[in-house]
């Protein structure tokens, strides 16, 4: 079976004047779909690169980059712009909430741009925001932000969910909680979640888990049995 | 340099953010700009004011004495402490003619050292008959240098009375500083309207005293015109010489006595003098009347003698012309016949003439066919004669041929006869030897039987062939030879045959030939005789042709004889009648001589009859002329005698009067005035108020503006600092070092943006103001725009005031807060619900993005002020702009196209007749195109609001017809457009005068002349009016008021056709009746007033451009400043997948909104400005429109979003370069 994703020796070279940065040095891996992947690696490895190429943020230089068969390395800008609105859910560090609207109104406005969007308030509800959907992301914790954040990426019935350090403005806790909801919505909706981090902790919970160093993949490790966030500690 | 890292970083950040340090520099350079710009053109336009004053030692005070001034009151005024110097003047104004109108011209005598003139063309005048002209009086009224200017008094007294002469030669032109605009001042004489002044020397005056003293004071120079300290200067000396007034008025009283007891006494020598000189002259005239009435009786004899000779002579005439007209007659019948004879004869000789010449013609051809024949017959017998010549050529030679051919059948016959012979002979031969062959044959045979015999026993016995053989040999050779000689002879046979043969042949070709010849020769013979024959028809041709030809000949001769005959009688006839006409001719001929001298003599004699009759009629004349001279003489007689009567006792009665007047002759008084009296020197003073007026309405709000655009821009720069703040505090930085760089920030970008705006504003503000208000003030020579350090001080610390606490204020918050708490992201701002989600029916039916827009505006809660003012503020700006204009342009039209709708005006002189005034009328009614007149008192008087109060000058208007009046006046009420009647219960007021003195219907005004009583009035109404002010009011009124009878001096006519043609065909027209004095047209007042209001245009221009510039400036950075607050926020849309034009659309939906707002919010603040500014910048005499047309308000508009979408053009390029990756970043 042909892989959900997959990247082929992509390659991302910034040129400062003389000096060329390697960013992705010959990326490869593929990941099932429903899995729920990790991206490793400590800081400057590549991570945010991958992340960017995947969201269709950024072009790769070279190599390949397959979503559900197609190739977004050779699309346009504009094309590029139609990926982003139908096909990838996006989960921000800092959560970018618009701050003057209300939980349900930042959902509401990534459905408006959507073709088959979910019910905003269902989603909601299923973060378990039912009774905070009025408020404004300034009344909310950051938890509870991050938790609208995902409502707003799932809401637009996304084929991949990209998360980018979720984790990393919250406390140990609600980083926890977190993680969990998206554990169980790769797992109850199937949906392909790949999340990116330093922390290698969290890697046990992954299905799989890609470890990225210098610009290149060092590791994948398949996980056949993904531990639940309960039990991982760091 | 202990904090170089620091001063380093600060050159950094000015350099990295050099939008935002130019927005701020811009924004500060456009306030102090216009900020001190706008204020220095008052000061500027004083000093420009004050320097031509100076310039041209322009007076400081004026005084004049009801009674003139002496020489000694110069030097009393010269004595006064603080006057520097004392000039005594002359002068007068006078009336002179342009065409058909008269224009009042105000004469001055030119002043050694004061009130210099500017010449602009020639010279000033040098001798005493010449005069410098206003430059402009020149231009309007044509005159040229080198013209010569009449002047009249314009009253019953003789211009010769002041001046000495009444004509002058113009030898220049110039303008002076006391008259620096179109006003020349008012004159009691002719239309009252001054149209030019003009300078002569002193001499030319005839006057024995000044009529008025020109002061400069001491120290007054120094100060600038229209400045307290210059008013003070001036008032003082004004105080001081007012103080010796009455004591030189005294001593002039005195004077004036004693001169005037000389003169009557003087007068009365005089008056005996005349009397006793008159009786001798009327002794006189009685003896000339008695000697006049001899001679006209004698003269009267005389004509009727000669009256009597003259009748018979001319019945002698009448008969004689009978005779003679009779002889004419006969002469005039004899002419007609002697015509037709000789026009019977021409056509005779004319029909004989063609008739011969076609006689002639006929035997012409005649001849020619005659002559052809001749020649044709001749051609003929040429024929004839060769044929012949050629037949006897022939005859002898066939002659000869059939001679050779009989010779050649001869021969042939005797040939015949020699070969027949030869013939027989050869054939008995032949046939001899055929008999020899025949029996050579036979041997032959034999020979051979035996020959074959042998052979054969031979051939039986061969034994026998030797013998034989010799035999047979033998018998072989004798056959041989037999056959060889048989052979022989037939050959021989053979040949004879042969040549029998050929002689036969050779007979018969010679017969043949011979048979040819003879044929040839029969055709020849039988040709020559056809033509033999044919010459024999053709000579009996020929000889008829000669006879006929010769009967033809002797026929026409016959012809041409009788013809002959004929014309020779014809012409013989001809001849006859001529000269039978010739001697008729002749006879008639002598008979017009006689006629011819018949009719001189008589035309001599009638000659001589009519001026006999001539010098009777004349003669009779002279009688009847000399009759009626002697009757007036007579009257004139009597007439001079009662005259002189009556001038004598006048005369007494005069010197009565004198005397009584001397008595009650009062103190004179003296004016003492300062520069106030020169209108235009005030007027420009206001001006240069008015201008402060705006100065201190429009640059506040500009300035307001950029320091709010400069607090935004500094709060903004402090606040995306911040963490560098939180770190430079961490590590230990004062907080006099780190505001300390944002303090410098604004002080470089501020300080920068003054001086710019100082440099240019200050120049290139005044100069535009100055420049424009030199369309009205056009003898203003200079622009004098120094820097005003005060106004540039000012308005630099205002704007480092704003933009230095702006700063600090920004900073203070940052300042104040721990380090720990700056480098953390600042608590974002709160969502919040606004006031409209309350009202849940217009929220609910809000699109979701507009709910989301609403709320950002009120979020941003600054910047949404921020740009209501700005935008709002420059929209205001604008709508000021074009409302100025609107209301300045407007006046023209309301004023002349629906308040004073009469087409001209027509002033009558004070002196006119009743009779002229009635015949004025009466041409205005019955021109054609004259559509109505009305007839108005129009004059100028004081008004005040109490009878003690300050006085304004208004023109009284007494109406005469007041129910027609509507046709030409519209009273109305500008607001509600409410027209109102003239009654008799009150005076309708016009509204600028009623602003003026605070007066409102009902009240109670005063008006009266100047120096004289004041009389009570009720105002029933107040109308609208733009130019001037006038009080209306009803004939019956008037009469109420102040107890006389109006004189009209006016009439207002309404023209059918009112085009410019026809206006100026109508005013001339009128013009010539006597007793008109002026006549003046509301369309040409509404150009110039329209030409003088232009220079309005510009300073409104350069507001609207400022404006434009300002909203510019302030649209952009606010925007500016907007996007690069929600950087994350745009990023985070376009990472949602928004497409760019709809992440731009939800930045614009709010500046959309933002400048509909900010537009409602200008319409509203602009309407409110204008009105200040319009009432502030208004002139006395001039009231301008109060609204603003609805096309400035959409031109604002339309401006606004012009600026508006342009920015938003610039601001999509930003909006697509916003990165993605901003959304990643952390908060900062």
């Amino acid at each position: 079976m042909e892989s959900f994703v997959t990247l082929k020796d992509v390659r991302k070279i910034y040129k400062m004047g003389e000096v060329e940065i390697r960013a992705a040095d010959g990326i490869d891996f593929e990941i099932e779909k429903g899995e729920f992947a990790v991206v490793v690696g400590p800081s400057g490895a590549g991570k945010t690169t991958v992340l960017n190429i995947l969201g269709g943020m950024d072009t790769a230089t070279s190599g390949q980059v397959l979503i559900d068969g197609e190739d977004i390395t050779k699309y346009k800008p504009k094309q590029l712009i139609g990926y982003r609105r139908e096909d990838i859910g996006f989960v921000f560090q800092f959560y970018n909430l618009i701050p003057n609207l209300t939980a349900l109104e930042n959902v509401e406005l990534a459905l408006q741009i959507c073709k088959e969007p979910l019910d905003a308030e269902t989603v909601l509800r299923e973060v378990g925001l039912e009774k905070r959907m009025k408020n404004f992301p300034a009344q909310l914790s950051g938890g509870e932000q991050q938790r609208v954040s995902i409502a707003r990426a799932l809401a637009k019935n996304p084929k991949l969910l990209l998360c980018d350090e979720p984790t990393g403005a919250l406390d140990y806790n609600t980083g926890k909680a977190i993680l969990k909801l998206l554990q169980d919505t790769c797992r109850e909706k199937g949906m392909t979640v790949i999340l990116i981090t330093h922390n290698s902790a969290i890697a046990p919970m992954a299905d799989r888990v890609i470890h990225i160093k210098n610009g290149k993949v060092s590791k994948i490790i398949q996980n056949d049995h993904p531990v639940p966030v309960e039990t991982i500690e760091w | 340099m202990k904090k170089k890292a620091l001063r380093k970083e600060f050159w950094m950040a000015v350099r990295k953010s050099k939008g935002r340090f130019f927005s701020i520099f811009f924004i500060v350079a456009l306030g102090v700009a216009f900020f001190s710009g706008i204020r220095s053109s008052e000061p500027d336009m004083r000093i420009s004011g004050d320097t031509y004053y100076d310039e041209t030692n322009m007076m400081d005070l004026k005084v004049q004495g009801t009674m003139g001034l002496t020489e000694d009151d110069i030097t009393a005024l010269s004595k006064v402490e603080g006057v520097e110097r004392v000039e005594g003047g002359y002068s007068v104004d006078a009336v002179t003619k342009i065409g058909q109108n008269e224009k009042v011209v105000h004469i001055q005598s030119d002043l050694p050292t004061i009130n210099d003139i500017s010449v602009s063309k020639g010279r000033m005048p040098e001798t005493v008959d010449e005069i410098l002209l206003d430059e402009d009086f020149m231009e309007s009224s044509g005159y040229q240098i080198g013209d010569k200017i009449r002047f009249s008094s314009g009253t019953a007294d003789e211009i010769t009375d002041s001046l000495a002469s009444e004509e002058y030669e113009i030898v220049g032109a110039g303008s002076s500083s006391c008259y620096i605009s179109f006003e020349r001042g008012s004159s009691l004489i002719g239309n009252g309207e001054i149209a030019g002044f003009a300078v002569v020397l002193p001499d030319a005056f005839s006057m024995d005293v000044y009529t008025e003293a020109y002061l400069l004071v001491e120290g007054a120079r120094e100060e600038t015109a229209y400045t307290d300290g210059y008013d003070e200067r001036v008032k003082e000396v004004k105080e001081r010489v007012e103080d010796i007034a009455d004591a030189r008025c005294e001593e002039r009283l005195s004077q004036i006595r004693e001169e005037a007891d000389i003169e009557i006494s003087d007068s009365e020598q005089e008056l005996q003098e005349a009397r006793e000189e008159a009786d001798r002259q009327l002794a006189e005239a009685g003896q000339k009347i008695s000697d006049s009435e001899k001679q006209l009786s004698d003269g009267r004899q005389q004509v009727v003698d000669g009256q009597e000779a003259l009748a018979s002579g001319k019945e002698e005439i009448d008969s004689r012309k009978g005779t003679l007209q009779e002889a004419k007659d006969q002469y005039e019948s004899g002419m007609r016949e002697l015509q037709t004879g000789k026009d019977e004869l021409d056509a005779q000789r004319k029909s004989f003439q063609a008739k011969r010449d076609a006689a002639y013609d006929e035997f012409d051809r005649q001849e020619a066919i005659l002559k052809e024949n001749e020649e044709k017959l001749a051609q003929t017998a040429e024929l004839i004669e060769s044929g012949e010549a050629e037949i006897a050529k022939q005859e002898p030679k066939l002659e000869e041929a059939r001679k050779s051919l009989e010779e050649g059948k001869e021969k042939l016959n005797a040939a015949k006869e020699i070969f027949l012979k030869e013939k027989e002979k050869a054939e008995a031969e032949i046939a001899e030897k055929e008999q020899e062959i025949q029996e050579g044959q036979e041997k032959l045979d034999e020979l051979s039987r035996q020959i074959e015999e042998m052979e054969r026993q031979i051939e039986e016995n061969p034994d026998l062939s030797d013998i034989l053989t010799p035999v047979l040999e033998d018998l072989k050779k004798q056959w041989k030879e037999g056959d060889e000689k048989l052979q022989d002879a037939r050959q021989q046979i053979e040949e004879a045959k042969t040549q029998l043969k050929e002689k036969e042949e050779e007979l018969n070709i010679q017969e043949a030939k011979l048979a040819e010849m003879e044929k040839t020769l029969e055709s020849s013979e039988r040709m020559l005789a056809e033509k033999k024959e044919q010459l024999a028809d053709a000579k009996v041709q020929y000889q008829a042709g000669i006879e006929k030809l010769n009967a033809g000949k002797q026929a026409l001769l016959d012809a041409k004889e009788e013809a002959e005959k004929g014309f020779a009688m014809g012409e013989a006839q001809i001849q006859e009648a001529e000269a039978k006409l010739q001697s008729a001719e002749t006879q008639l001929m002598d008979a017009e001589n006689q006629i011819i001298s018949g009719e001189k003599l008589l035309s001599e004699a009638e000659n001589l009859l009519a001026e006999k009759e001539n010098q009777l009629s004349e003669a009779q004349q002279a009688i009847l002329s000399g009759e009626k001279e002697l009757a007036e003489g007579k009257e004139e007689y009597e007439k001079q005698k009662r005259e002189a009567e009556e001038q004598f006792k006048e005369a007494e009665q005069k010197i009565a009067d004198a005397r009584a007047e001397l008595d009650e002759i009062g103190l004179p008084t003296w004016y003492v005035s300062d520069r106030d009296i020169l209108t235009e020197y005030t007027s420009y003073g206001e001006n240069a108020d008015r201008m402060r007026a705006i100065g201190e309405v429009f640059p506040e709000l500009f300035f307001l503006v950029a320091a709010l655009i400069s607090l935004t821009t500094m709060t903004r720069m402090v606040e995306e600092e911040r963490g560098q703040i939180g770190t430079l505090k961490a590590l230990g930085y004062g907080k006099k070092s780190i505001a300390g760089k944002y303090l410098l920030y604004a002080l470089l970008a501020t300080l920068g943006g003054s001086v710019l705006g100082v440099l240019v504003g200050e120049k290139a503000l005044p100069y535009i103001i100055i420049y424009s208000y030199r369309i009205m003030y056009t003898h203003l020579p200079h622009i004098v725009i120094p820097y005003q350090w005060s106004y540039a001080a000012m308005a630099t610390a205002a704007a480092l005031a704003c933009t230095l606490l702006a700063t600090l204020y920004a900073c203070y918050k940052a300042l104040a807060a721990q380090p720990a708490e700056l480098m953390r992201p600042p608590s974002p701002k709160e969502g919040k619900r606004i006031l409209l989600e309350r009202i849940g029916f217009i929220w609910k039916h809000l699109s979701f993005i507009w709910k989301s827009t609403i709320r950002n505006l009120f979020r941003y809660k600054k910047r949404l002020f921020m740009t209501l003012a700005g935008i709002g503020g420059c929209m205001a700006l604008m709508v000021v702009g074009f409302g100025l204009k609107d209301s300045i342009m407007c006046i023209g039209t309301l004023q002349y196209q629906e308040l004073q709708v009469y087409d001209g005006m027509v002033y009558l002189s004070d002196t006119i007749t009743d009779q002229e005034k009635a015949d004025t009328k009466e041409l205005l009614s019955d021109m054609k195109n004259v559509d109505g007149y009305a007839e108005a008192d129009m004059r100028r008087v004081q008004v005040s609001a109490n009878d003690q109060g300050d006085a304004e000058s208004v023109y009284q208007c007494i109406v005469r017809d007041k129910d027609d009046i509507s046709r030409f006046l519209v009273f109305r009420d500008r607001k509600s457009q409410e027209t109102y009647e003239l009654t008799d219960d009150g005076v309708i007021l016009t509204e600028k005068m009623a602003k003026t003195l605070d007066v409102k219907k009902g009240d109670k005004i005063y008006l009266g002349a100047e120096g004289e009583e004041k009389k009570e009035v009720t105002v029933t109404d107040i109308c609208e009016n733009y130019m001037e002010h006038y009080v209306y009011m009803t004939e019956n009124l008037y009469e109420e008021v102040y107890g006389a009878v109006p004189e009209y001096n006016t009439l207002l006519f309404d023209l059918k056709d009112n085009s410019q043609k026809k206006l100026d065909q109508t005013g001339e027209k009128i013009l010539k009746q006597d007793g008109v004095m002026n006549v003046t047209y509301t369309n040409s007042i509404e150009d110039q007033l329209n030409t003088m209001l232009k220079s309005l245009n510009l300073v409104i221009v350069v507001l609207i451009i400022s404006a434009g510039m300002l909203a510019f400036v302030v649209l952009y950075n606010l925007n500016n400043i907007n996007i690069t607050e929600r950087r994350r926020e745009l990023a985070t849309l376009k990472v949602l997948g928004f497409y760019d034009n709809e992440v731009s659309s939800y930045v614009y939906r709010e500046n959309i909104l933002l400048t509909f707002l900010s537009i409602l919010i200008g319409m509203g603040l602009g309407w409110i400005l204008h009105r200040f500014v319009i009432t502030t910048v208004e002139v006395d005499v001039v009231m301008f429109g109060r609204v603003i047309n609805w096309q400035s308000y959409l031109y604002s508009a339309l401006f606004t979003v012009a600026f508006s979408l342009f920015v938003n053009w610039v601001m999509y390029y930003k909006l697509k370069k916003i990165d993605m990756v901003e959304s990643m970043k952390s908060v900062e």
